[in-house]
């Protein structure tokens, strides 16, 4: 047994440049499956519980038109990046007419914040992507979003 | 004394043999010992190697699932699938991105990541040692 290991160790060490790029192929295999394999298990934690819009899960081309289901990833000047529960991204504009809802109630634009998820009922804009809200409605704030993701 | 053991005629040729040793015995005994020492030390150190490996492999698991969860993946495939939008928006993307990365995990994994390195560059070092001393299959 001592002699094979010897003789094994002996031929490693003479393909050394070989083993190590082996060994370093197997790490990133095994870092890059074992991210896949938990994400593929994993939920999306911003959108947990069943969708408030009726066809928000497929996305905006089949939710009910002029509704849509998104969680806020950052404020911009005229509005809101969101990325909706299908994973497509929006831009959330807003103007002085926009009505803001928070816990079933009249609130403000302080109430929608990043990691809020938000029910957007309005129109599309003129361009792709681009969102135009007559009512803001927040369905789950940030600091529960964040309680959930981290469960 | 008995017969047997009484000296016979073989016993009489072995004592007046002059009996020599092979040049260099005790050093080459003394260095094959030391190569398989060495071999299962390697043996050993390549063991913990693997675990390392296995850890490895489990906290890229939890960043997957953790960064599913905190919506860090759907936000990096959704930003690639309207890359249009991305180069709209860079920075308030970047920084929602940079904001939900479990970082927690990054460094566990980094840190797992210098220790898998570290320790198969030593043995794999080690291991060319042992195969330039010449030791590997030199039974005489």
């Amino acid at each position: 047994m001592s002699e094979r290991l010897v003789a094994l160790w002996s031929w490693l060490g003479v393909h050394r440049l070989l083993a190590g790029w082996a060994a370093a192929l197997a790490g990133l295999a095994l870092c890059g499956g074992g991210i896949a394999l938990g994400a593929s298990g994993a939920e999306d934690g911003a959108f947990a519980g069943p969708p408030a819009v009726a066809g928000a899960v497929t996305g905006p081309a089949t939710s009910p038109p002029g509704r849509v289901e998104a969680v806020v990833i950052a404020r911009r000047p005229r509005g809101y990046l969101a990325r909706t529960r299908a994973g497509d991204l929006v831009l959330i504009r807003v103007d002085a007419r926009t009505r803001f809802r928070a816990l079933g109630r009249a609130a403000d634009a302080t109430a929608v914040q990043r990691n809020t998820v938000v029910v957007v009922q309005g129109a599309p804009g003129a361009r792709a992507g681009v969102f135009r809200a007559r009512v803001v409605a927040v369905r789950r704030g940030a600091t529960e979003a964040s309680a959930t993701a981290s469960e | 004394m008995t017969d047997d053991d009484r000296p016979d005629d073989l016993d009489r040729l072995f004592a007046q043999a002059r009996v020599t040793p092979p040049a260099g015995l005790a050093l080459r005994a003394r260095t094959r010992l030391t190569a398989m020492r060495r071999a299962w030390r390697l043996t050993a150190l390549l063991a913990l190697d693997l675990a390392a490996l296995l850890v490895l492999g489990w906290l890229a698991f939890r960043l997957g699932a953790a960064s599913q969860t905190s919506g860090a993946l759907p936000l990096a495939r959704a930003a690639m699938a309207d890359y249009h939008m991305a180069f709209e928006e860079p920075v308030p993307l970047g920084a929602a991105l940079l904001a939900l990365v479990p970082w927690s995990y990054v460094l566990l994994i980094s840190l797992n990541a210098l220790f898998v390195t570290g320790l198969t560059s030593a043995v794999l070092r080690r291991a060319g040692a042992l195969g330039q001393a010449g030791v590997g299959g030199s039974r005489r």
